[in-house]
């Protein structure tokens, strides 16, 4: 039980160091100073375990495992599980949902209603919907998966290993990439 | 109680997930499946039923058996991104084609093979098919179920000043 408090713990200390960080400086890249702050964390999770008492002061002795450092990791595995799986999800869906953007475009319309043409026009918060695809394209360039040369997208060393590896497990799983 | 019950409990739950990515792999490889996602959760589903019962076989206390549980809720929390990342990332989508031309695409090109009006109108029906919005007098509406999607994802995006997004 105290891995999973710890673990709950850190996740919240985490997410409120994700807020604070986002509100007060101008982050470019913001899915990677999210991993940093949970890297952060993590030496703060193992540091806690090791300094407080098995119960934390206030577990009943069926709830104290004898078992400390199996405890330790089932907690960091948690901890993990709620960034990967919980925050970065959230962030992920808030800032590249396609889905999502369309319910928000809806919602923000002063009639909170959009016809199909009024969301083309609209989507993105004003940006139209050719925005969606480009992008996408530009976030492919700045993380140097493609190149842009002569007017046509090329892609690099690093994004042809990822074609690679992400084609192989698509054709491997029967999943369709149109040629 | 054991001290390796923990260990016991923890094992049998990783042990049963790794199962379920294994079947899904195996089942997704050799046969069509038309609903991955349904399949996927059912195979996780399977693996916390497992776990559940492996515990239980073991004589394993109701307390660490939760604890297997929520190894398996974790992987399957873990894999799903990943998975979806693999099977329905338009960004993964477009290195592979970009790839796979011989010398490239121009953007006009990525345009035409991915017509973005089209894929609005899509979207827009598998919305209201699947009951977040509702089309009145021609102009979509969010039903209660969509806008209690998008009100907390609106204020995630104004509490983490993020961009539009999509």
């Amino acid at each position: 039980m105290k891995g999973l408090l710890l673990a709950a713990a850190s996740s919240l200390l985490c997410v409120v160091a994700i807020t604070v960080l986002f509100r007060v400086v101008e982050v470019r890249r913001r899915a990677v100073a999210m991993l940093r702050v949970f890297l952060a964390t993590i030496p703060i999770y193992l540091v806690a375990y090791a300094l407080t008492p098995a119960d934390l002061w206030l577990l009943s002795g069926w709830l104290v495992e004898p078992r400390a450092f199996l405890c330790a990791a089932f907690g960091l595995f948690v901890h993990a599980a709620l960034f990967f799986g919980g925050w970065l999800q959230v962030y992920n869906l808030a800032e590249r949902g396609f889905s999502l953007r369309i319910l928000i475009d809806i919602d923000e319309s002063a009639a909170r209603a959009l016809s199909r043409e009024e969301e083309e026009a609209c989507y993105g918060g004003g940006r139209g919907i050719s925005w969606m695809l480009d992008k996408r394209i530009d976030g492919l360039v700045s993380i140097g998966l493609v190149e842009e040369r002569e007017g046509r997208l090329v892609a690099t060393d690093k994004g042809a290993r990822t074609a690679r590896v992400f084609g192989g497990l698509r054709a491997f799983l029967q999943i369709d990439t149109p040629q | 109680m054991s001290a390796d019950a923990l260990a016991t409990a923890l094992s049998a739950g990783a042990v049963w997930s790794v199962a379920a990515v294994v079947a899904q792999v195996v089942v997704f490889h050799f046969v069509r499946v038309e609903h991955r996602a349904r399949a996927l959760a059912l195979l996780f589903a399977f693996a916390a039923f497992a776990t559940l019962w492996t515990c239980l076989l073991l004589e394993i206390d109701r307390w660490r058996a939760v604890y297997g549980l929520v190894v398996v809720a974790g992987s399957f929390v873990l894999y799903m991104p990943f998975y979806y990342t693999v099977a329905a990332s338009q960004s993964v989508q477009l290195v592979i084609e970009i790839r796979a031309a011989a010398h490239g695409l121009s953007r006009e090109q990525i345009r035409r093979r991915y017509p973005v009006k089209e894929t609005l109108a899509g979207r827009l029906e598998t919305l209201a098919w699947a009951g977040y919005i509702v089309e009145m007098d021609g102009r979509f509406v969010l039903t209660t179920k969509g806008s209690l999607v998008a009100r907390p994802f609106r204020l995630v995006k104004v509490f983490w000043r993020l961009g539009p997004g999509g």
